[in-house]
C-alpha cells in the first residue's frame, strides 16, 4: 500500500460507487417501475423529490444529511445505538449519502425505459399465461436494458465525481471516507501537484471510458431493435 | 345456437358509453363480434380477457367462473389466448421464443369433460402457418403478414380453452390479408378450439364465423347462427347496404370442360359455381342479393344458370328506389335487390311464388 499511497483513496472510491450503484438498481428499479406505471395524483410531487439532487447544491444536501445522518437526530441515534458507530464520518454513511446523491441518475433512465415498455406488451405477457412479476422479469427488464445500462453507468460515475457531499458528511479520513475526489484537494490544499495530476488523469481516463462504454453499447443496442 | 361452452354477461362503462351485454359462448365453431369501430367490442374482448379493469357482470367459461360479484380471475389465470390486431410480438425474443413463451406458461391438459384440451403439436403448427423458415428471426425482421402468423401460433401453443383474435388481420394490407385468409380458415376447420373473432369486416365474418353478435353502442343488436344475423328481419345486417346470404353446401361433382361445380346446399337446391371443387368438399356459398334477380314465370332462354324455385317470404327494406326482398327457396333463405319499379310490376308481395336468378356465386372456405 505504502508503494502507492494513492491507491487507497481510488479503491474505495469503486468500492463506494459500486456499492452505491448496486443498492441504487435494487431499490431504484421498483420504485421507476412504480414511476412509470402510476396513475397517481401525487406522482409530480415524487418525481420533483427524486430530481431534486440533480439541481440541489451538495453542500445543501451534504448539510441535511450530516443533520439527518448524525447520532443526535433520530435516525443516526438509532443506528449508534444498533452499532455502537457513528453514521456521519463513516463509509456506511457515506454509502448512504451516494445513494440519495445519484438516485435521479438511475431511477431516470430506467423509469423512461419502463415507459417505452409500455402496458399493451405486458398485457401480452399476462394473456400467455405470465404471472406480473415473471412477465417484468422476463418482458419489462430485457426491453429496458438500456435504460438500466445508463442508470449504472451515470449513477457509477456520479458517485465517482462526488465531492461536496462526502466532504459534509463523511469528511476525510483514510481508508473510511477519503475517496479520490477528497484525495485531490487534498493534495492540490498541500501544493502537490504531481499526486493531484495523477489521481486527476485517473478519473477523467475513468471517466471517460465508462461514458464511451455506455454509448457504444447503447448504439450496438439500439441496432438491434 | 348450438351447446353452450360458457356464459357471459358482461358491464364495462367507458368514457362515452356503456358495454352491456348478456351472450352464450358455443362449444363448436367461431363467435364472431362485428360492429363498427367504436361499437364496444373490443372492449367486450378484453373484459372477457380480464384486461379491463372496471367491469362487472358473470363470466362462466368450460364449467370455472371467471367472473361474479365477488371473483375476478386474472388474464394469467384464465385460460385463454390473445391474438390483438397489431400482433405484439416480443422484440427482444425470436421468432421461436415468442411462440415458446406461452407453451412454457400454458396450465397444460387439465381434468374433466368440459376442460379436457387438444394439445397443439409444435411442428404441425409451425408447418400449418408456414413459419418453419422464420425461427431463428427476431420481429423487426418479419413482414406483417409474418408477424401475424407468428402471434396466431404463439397464441395457440399456449394451449388456451378460448382464443381470443382481435381484428387479427385489420392491419394488414390487402395482400398481406389475402397471405393469412387460408391459415386462419385452416385453423378453424382442423383445430377443436372455440374462437371469439371481433372485426368491422363482414367479408371474414363470412369466412370464419358461425355465430354472429352485432354490437352497436355497446349493446347488442342482434345474436345468432351467422346465416340468421345476415338475412332475418330483426338483424340489423339485413338491409340494403349489406344484403348477402351465406348457404352451406357440399360439392356434388364438376364440369371440367366448363370449369364449373356443382353445389348442394343442406336444403337441397343446386348451384354452378365457378372453379373445380374436390368433390365431397364443404363449401360456404356467399350469394350478394345484388346478383339475385327476380322473374314470375321460369326463363329458359337466359345466361343465367341459376335458377330456383321460391317464394317471397319478406321485404325486409325500401329505399332509394330500391327493394330488399328475403326469399325463400326449399328452406335456403336468400336476399335479392330489385328496383320499386320491377317490385310494382311483378306485383311482388309475401308469399308471392317467384324464381330467382343468381348471376355470381362467390365460394368461401373452398
Amino acid at each position: 500500500m505504502d508503494m502507492f499511497p494513492e491507491l487507497a483513496p481510488l479503491l474505495l472510491t469503486v468500492k463506494l460507487a459500486g456499492l452505491t450503484t448496486l443498492i441504487l438498481i435494487i431499490i431504484g428499479t421498483p420504485v421507476a417501475w412504480w414511476l412509470a406505471n402510476t396513475k397517481t395524483k401525487i406522482k409530480p410531487i415524487v418525481e420533483a423529490v427524486v430530481a431534486l439532487p440533480i439541481v440541489l447544491p451538495p453542500t445543501v444536501l451534504g448539510f441535511y444529511l450530516l443533520l439527518i445522518l448524525s447520532p443526535q437526530s433520530s435516525l443516526g441515534g438509532w443506528w449508534f445505538e444498533l452499532t455502537g458507530q457513528a453514521l456521519t464520518f463513516s463509509f456506511t454513511g457515506l454509502v448512504i449519502a451516494s445513494v440519495i446523491y445519484s438516485f435521479p441518475f438511475v431511477v431516470q433512465p430506467i423509469q423512461n425505459a419502463f415507459e417505452s415498455v409500455g402496458k399493451d406488451i405486458m398485457e401480452t405477457a399476462y394473456t400467455l399465461g405470465a404471472k406480473p412479476l415473471d412477465a417484468f422479469f422476463s418482458v419489462a427488464v430485457p426491453l429496458a436494458k438500456r435504460g438500466f445500462l445508463t442508470g449504472s453507468v451515470l449513477g457509477f460515475a456520479h458517485t465517482l465525481g462526488e465531492f461536496g457531499v462526502v466532504l459534509m458528511v463523511g469528511g476525510n479520513i483514510a481508508g473510511q471516507t477519503r475517496v479520490v475526489s477528497i484525495a485531490i484537494y487534498d493534495h492540490v490544499e498541500s501544493l502537490e501537484y504531481a499526486q493531484a495530476h495523477t489521481l486527476s488523469i485517473v478519473l477523467l481516463v475513468f471517466a471517460f471510458s465508462a461514458m464511451l462504454l455506455m454509448y457504444v453499447i447503447n448504439h450496438r443496442m439500439k441496432a438491434h431493435e | 345456437m348450438a351447446a353452450s361452452f360458457g356464459q357471459c354477461n358482461i358491464r364495462c362503462a367507458r368514457a362515452d358509453f356503456v358495454v352491456d351485454v348478456n351472450f352464450t359462448v358455443p362449444e363448436k365453431g367461431v363467435l364472431g363480434i362485428f360492429g363498427h369501430s367504436g361499437s364496444g367490442k373490443t372492449t367486450l374482448l378484453r373484459c372477457l380477457a380480464g384486461l379491463e379493469k372496471k367491469v362487472e357482470g358473470t363470466i362462466k367459461i368450460a364449467g370455472v367462473t371467471w367472473l361474479s360479484a365477488d371473483k375476478k380471475l386474472s388474464p394469467q389465470q384464465r385460460n385463454i389466448a390473445y391474438v390483438f390486431q397489431d400482433g405484439r410480438l416480443f422484440p427482444h425474443l425470436t421468432v421461436s421464443d415468442n411462440l415458446h413463451y406461452g407453451a412454457r406458461r400454458s396450465p397444460g391438459i387439465t381434468g374433466g369433460e368440459a376442460t379436457k384440451l387438444m394439445r397443439i403439436d409444435r411442428d404441425n403448427l409451425v408447418g400449418m402457418l408456414n413459419i418453419g423458415k422464420l425461427l431463428d428471426r427476431y420481429p423487426h425482421q418479419l413482414s406483417g403478414g409474418e408477424k401475424q402468423r407468428v402471434a396466431i401460433g404463439r397464441a395457440l401453443l399456449s394451449n388456451p380453452q378460448l382464443l381470443l383474435l382481435d381484428e387479427p388481420l385489420a392491419s394488414l394490407d390487402k395482400k398481406h390479408k389475402q397471405e393469412i385468409l387460408p391459415y386462419l380458415e385452416v385453423l378453424h376447420e382442423e383445430l377443436n378450439i372455440p374462437m371469439i373473432y371481433v372485426s368491422h369486416d363482414l367479408d371474414e365474418m363470412l369466412r370464419f364465423c358461425d355465430f354472429l353478435l352485432v354490437m352497436e353502442h355497446g349493446k347488442l343488436r342482434f345474436s345468432g347462427d351467422i346465416h340468421d344475423a345476415l338475412i332475418h328481419q330483426e338483424s340489423p345486417l339485413a338491409i340494403i347496404d349489406n344484403a348477402v346470404a351465406l348457404l352451406e353446401g357440399t360439392v356434388l361433382t364438376h364440369e371440367k370442360s366448363f370449369e364449373l361445380s356443382i353445389v348442394q346446399t343442406v336444403n337441397g337446391n343446386y348451384f354452378q359455381v365457378p372453379g373445380l371443387l374436390a368433390t365431397g368438399k364443404h363449401v360456404r356459398l356467399v350469394v350478394f342479393a345484388s346478383d339475385v334477380s327476380v322473374t314470375k314465370n321460369k326463363a329458359d332462354d337466359t345466361s343465367i344458370l341459376n335458377i330456383i324455385e321460391g317464394k317471397v317470404s319478406a321485404v325486409l327494406e325500401k329505399k332509394d328506389g330500391r327493394v330488399l326482398l328475403q326469399i325463400n327457396c326449399k328452406q335456403d333463405i336468400l336476399l335479392s335487390l330489385i328496383s320499386a319499379k320491377s317490385f310494382q310490376l311483378l306485383q311482388l308481395a309475401i308469399g308471392v311464388d317467384i324464381y330467382i336468378q343468381v348471376k355470381a356465386v362467390v365460394t368461401r372456405r373452398a
